[in-house]
């Protein structure tokens, strides 16, 4: 079984490279078709001292297996009426002839056309933008989403939430597949002293992530601190909400850090906060509990599929900061509790985000796509 | 006294226009300088104000120059200074005001090079804003401010924060924006109790507060009119809480029908987080609706509570719908929209306006010289 898992640059988000190594390992014949115009494009000159940054130690296998099934991006010159992304990655179904093409992000949905047409069974991941906002605030681009997806193979899908949406967006069942993003899963959890009273949240600055919200509960809660890591759209709104409130002692805006002191940070952390409007399944999330931390989240999208209350984690009400200090202040300072909840997201985490478990399912994702195309 | 006004944008916002309008009837010879690569495109112009004009905009075009210095400098045909350089050549000017504090750091080297002394109009976002998005603007903005004449602020708030700006000996100028009056459209009896609110759609016009603080108000209905990066966000706020029936968000309104729309409301709510006195709350009360407002930069010098206006708190949801239910006083509704009126019209006047920046003007010049 051949299949061409289409990106949109290269290098790749860091769980997207994780999905290609390990899957890389299963199907050896996967291959990876990069869409970006060679202008752009690191493939030519590819940067392997680079793409570490971007995928830290953890990786057991080597880079060059993934470097070694680059396909690149072949001629552009024939086929003038073809966009650069149609000619690439006609060109790459032309040379390698895939049983099966995936496309990674809802932005290279258009692209199914030319598998479709040329009768290649396609597949297509939903992470959660694509099927959230855009499908209801745009009635054209979800009819149009709901057409691929019914022409879809299979579906991939990071949670169940999400596969449900689709389900009910395009009023038809879906041959959708849950498979959740593998995170990092220290083998020995180290026990670092947390900080006293400090959390953590990890996403893009987007105002999806509801950070607004969440800095102005830490008004709220006078004897805890805040870190914010990420970078994004919205750094100057909540640098200023950081500002006017006068909380700058106690709320930092981090932005992007390498994963080793995004991890050290994690584990100094007493506890972990999302305080998302809206969410498929948040990597960050997956990360936070394979460290061990107490979560405090919001129930938007997928989330609650995988926590359950006083459990493994703690809920907190979507956009009411009052609400938010008011959870995170009844339960942060009881020690044992945060203890027991830690140790019940690990052993979630272990079952649920394990590399294992994410290349299993994408097997079975892909045979089911094989028997049915 | 020939001035030189640089302004960021061509069509400038509708305070500038104004502005504009009002000085080039003056005796003062303006010349503009845009620092935008936008195209001068007078339709547009006409659908943003078309009435407010006693003198067709034509004739406001044709005796200003325009340049396009961003857009020189991204072709790479030379700096920005060498079109400055041909403008100042050509014109002669006795005075370079700027009216964004970017393009008064950008280019007050020209003007210092040639002894002609330059202004600055400095508002809020220059102070508390820029700042956030770029750590070195500060020095920037100080050392622009160390050699400026004089500097321009519209409400007295800015001037503390400005005082406080090391090494900045310039005088600060207080001239509010001019106005023009407008047709007064009182609320009629029995009116269903409709909010509007008006403006870009950002973070910083805080009509995500705004919006959910609609949760609380089941009896009444929004309408938000503008566009911006927020505008998914209202939307998505909108349907998560279930309020499609009564708040809705419009986009690419033209100036007339924001009138009609403001006309027809009960009263005008101004939520922003960060935003200054804004042109639509002037429009609304000039029209003599009841107004509810932030406490931001500037709104003490106009509303005074439960006056002209009502206060509502930034950022808090609840607190803020507690305080729009007073819509249901329908006397004390009436109240604010009579006064909100008469504030206007006090305070804006096109007229005082000019008057105040000739002298500002005046004296910038008249500093310089000895």
């Amino acid at each position: 079984m051949k299949i061409l898992e289409v990106v949109p640059t290269w290098p790749t988000t860091t769980f997207l490279t994780r999905h290609m190594i390990q899957l890389s390992q299963q199907l050896p014949s996967i291959q990876v078709g990069v869409t970006t115009s060679p202008e752009n494009s690191m493939l030519n000159s590819f940067d392997t001292s680079k793409t570490m940054d971007v995928v830290p130690l953890y990786f057991g296998t080597p880079l060059r297996r993934i470097q070694a099934t680059l396909l690149g991006i072949m001629n552009y010159s024939s086929k003038p009426d073809l966009s650069l992304r149609e000619k690439a990655i006609l060109n790459l179904i032309e040379k390698n002839n895939p049983d099966i093409v995936h496309f990674h992000f809802n932005f290279l949905f258009d692209l199914h056309i030319l598998p479709f047409k040329l009768g290649i069974p396609f597949t297509v991941s939903l992470r959660g933008p694509e099927i959230q906002m855009g499908a209801f605030t745009d009635k054209i681009y979800r009819e149009k989403l709901c057409k691929i997806l019914q022409r879809a193979t299979a579906i991939h899908t990071v949670c169940d939430a999400l596969g449900t949406k689709a389900t009910e967006y395009c009023q038809t069942e879906l041959p959708v597949f849950t498979v959740r993003t593998s995170v990092p899963i220290p083998a020995k959890p180290e026990k670092t002293v947390a900080n006293t009273n400090s959390l953590i949240s990890v996403a893009r600055l987007y105002w999806k992530k509801g950070f607004h919200d969440l800095i102005r509960a830490m008004i709220y809660l006078p004897n805890v601190s805040l870190n914010i890591v990420g970078d994004g759209e919205e750094h100057h709104h909540l640098s200023y909400l950081i500002h006017s409130l006068n909380l700058q002692d106690r709320v930092h805006l981090l932005g992007e850090l390498p994963y080793e002191e995004f991890e050290l940070l994690m584990r100094r952390s007493t506890a972990y906060v999302q305080a998302s409007m809206e969410e498929g399944f948040s990597n960050s999330l997956a990360e936070a509990m394979a460290l061990g931390k107490p979560v405090f989240v919001t129930d938007v999208g997928g989330t609650a599929e995988l926590i359950e209350e006083g459990k493994n984690g703690m809920f907190i009400p979507m956009g009411d900061p009052i609400g938010m200090a008011k959870k995170i202040e009844q339960h942060l300072f009881d020690t044992q509790l945060m203890q027991q909840l830690g140790l019940a997201a690990r052993e979630t985490a272990e079952r649920e985000f394990s590399d294992e478990k994410h290349v299993q399912g994408f097997v079975e994702f892909y045979n089911y796509a094989y028997q049915n195309k | 006294m020939n001035v030189l006004e640089i302004v960021p944008s061509w069509p400038p916002s509708m305070y500038l226009l104004e502005h504009i309008y009002s000085l080039h009837a003056s005796a003062i010879n303006l010349v503009l300088g845009n620092t935008n690569s936008s195209d001068h495109d007078i339709t547009t112009v006409n659908s943003i104000r078309p009435s407010q004009f006693f003198t067709p905009v034509y004739d406001l075009t044709k005796f200003s120059w325009q340049a396009n210095f961003r857009k020189l400098d991204k072709m790479r045909l030379s700096n920005v200074d060498k079109n400055l350089s041909y403008i100042i050549d050509k014109h002669q000017p006795d005075l370079i005001h700027f009216h964004s504090s970017h393009d008064a750091i950008q280019h007050h080297h020209k003007a210092v090079e040639l002894s002609i002394p330059y202004t600055v109009s400095l508002n809020s976002s220059d102070i508390y804003l820029e700042v956030l998005e770029d750590e070195a603007y500060l020095p920037k903005l100080y050392e622009m401010l160390k050699s400026t004449a004089r500097i321009h602020i519209s409400y007295e708030g800015l001037a503390s924060d400005v005082e406080q700006i090391p090494e900045v000996s310039a005088p600060i100028t207080t001239i509010r924006i001019a106005y023009p009056k407008s047709d007064v459209i009182p609320n009629s009896d029995n009116m269903p109790m409709h909010l509007i609110s008006a403006g870009e759609l950002t973070w910083q016009n805080g009509f995500h507060d705004l919006v959910r603080a609609m949760i609380h108000l089941p009896n009444m209905s929004l309408d938000i009119i503008g566009t911006g990066f927020d505008y998914r966000h209202l939307v998505f706020l909108i349907h998560t809480y279930n309020l499609q029936d009564r708040v809705q968000v419009l986009e690419n309104i033209t100036f007339d029908s924001c009138r009609d729309l403001i006309g027809k409301a009960t009263a005008y709510v101004h939520s922003g987080i960060v935003q200054e006195v804004s042109e639509y709350l002037l429009l609304a009360m000039s029209m003599g609706k009841p107004v509810f407002v932030t406490n931001n930069v500037g709104m003490d010098e106009l509303v005074e509570d439960r006056n002209n206006g009502i206060y509502i708190p930034i950022g808090e949801v609840v607190g803020m719908a507690k305080q729009l239910k007073t819509l249901a006083d329908v006397d004390l509704m009436q109240k604010i929209g009579n006064a909100a009126r008469t504030s206007v019209e006090k305070m804006f006047v096109p007229q005082t306006h000019t008057e105040k920046f000739i002298q500002f003007y005046q004296s910038a010049c008249h500093d310089m010289a000895r």
